[in-house]
């Protein structure tokens, strides 16, 4: 069993058997999980970047700035 | 020295683990991509603004599904999922550790601020905004029904078990996963996680029991 099979099974809600309403609720997540990024969203990203990353601050400059 | 699993908030391995490596060398195990975080990183830094393309690729998925997941808004994931990445690029330089972990604290801070302004009223859902489809609109209307339902008991959690509850049975991540991208211990997430399906299931057991 591949480390990926393993993750798969603790998609499942351990206490399935108690109630079906975590059948339904598996099912739901199911879906999301087949959900990705919308294509466009990469370029919208991109385009609202700005020029050049923040010089990098010293931790302790950071610290004094929040 | 505590062995973790690599994250895998990779596009093309959307859940759980890819490979169990060491935590604090992370960056340099990474031998399902060409290019490590670190050297596209670095390209950034150098100024190819170009090179966070990859970063965005390799990372927007499980980010977007857990904005979704929490926010339950297509449109307000998207926003909070711009705002992260325009955030990780600007202070890319402040990367010390992993990237994927650090920019999913990004994200994750940003679903929980949305979601206590929600509470406090500083913020309403548009009407764009309305918890929508996670899946196509010819569904049936039964599992419309417990979308809504789900997502209204969902709203009633505190951010930080709504976010644990997510993290394990929607998005599947271990326990050690969670730990290691939220920065607290096993335990903790166990009992969040034990709280909101206790709470789940008061909300929901009465309709769908």
């Amino acid at each position: 069993m591949s480390p990926m099979d393993d993750n798969k099974k603790n998609h499942k809600l351990e206490d399935t058997s108690t109630s079906p309403i975590w059948d339904k609720i598996n099912d739901e997540a199911e879906m999301l999980r087949s959900r990705t990024t919308p294509v466009y969203m990469k370029q919208r990203i991109m385009d609202a970047l700005p020029e050049a990353p923040e010089p990098s601050k010293p931790w302790y400059k950071r610290m004094l700035d929040k | 020295m505590t062995s973790v699993p690599a994250l895998s908030l990779s596009a093309t391995k959307p859940c759980g683990y890819t490979s169990a490596v060491d935590q604090t060398d992370v960056l340099s195990q990474q031998p399902q991509y060409e290019d490590p975080d670190a050297a596209i990183i670095a390209r950034v830094l150098d100024g190819s603004k170009d090179a966070f393309a990859l970063l965005i690729a390799r990372y927007s998925d499980p980010l977007y599904r857990h904005a979704l997941g929490m926010t339950g808004s297509p449109d307000v994931a998207e926003d909070i999922l711009q705002t992260s990445f325009i955030k990780a690029f600007q202070h890319l330089g402040e990367v010390r550790g992993r990237f994927d972990a650090w920019v999913f604290r990004i994200v994750a801070n940003a679903c929980k601020d949305w979601l206590k302004n929600i509470r406090r009223g500083h913020l309403s859902y548009d009407e764009d905004d309305q918890p929508s489809s996670f899946v196509q609109p010819d569904e049936e209307m039964d599992r419309s029904e417990l979308r809504g339902d789900l997502e209204g008991a969902l709203a009633t959690l505190a951010p930080s078990l709504r976010e644990a509850f997510v993290m394990k049975h929607v998005e599947g991540r271990s326990y050690e996963e969670m730990a290691v991208l939220l920065e607290t211990t096993v335990g903790a997430l166990k009992m969040r996680v034990h709280r909101a399906r206790e709470a789940l299931q008061a909300l929901l057991e009465g309709k769908y029991a």
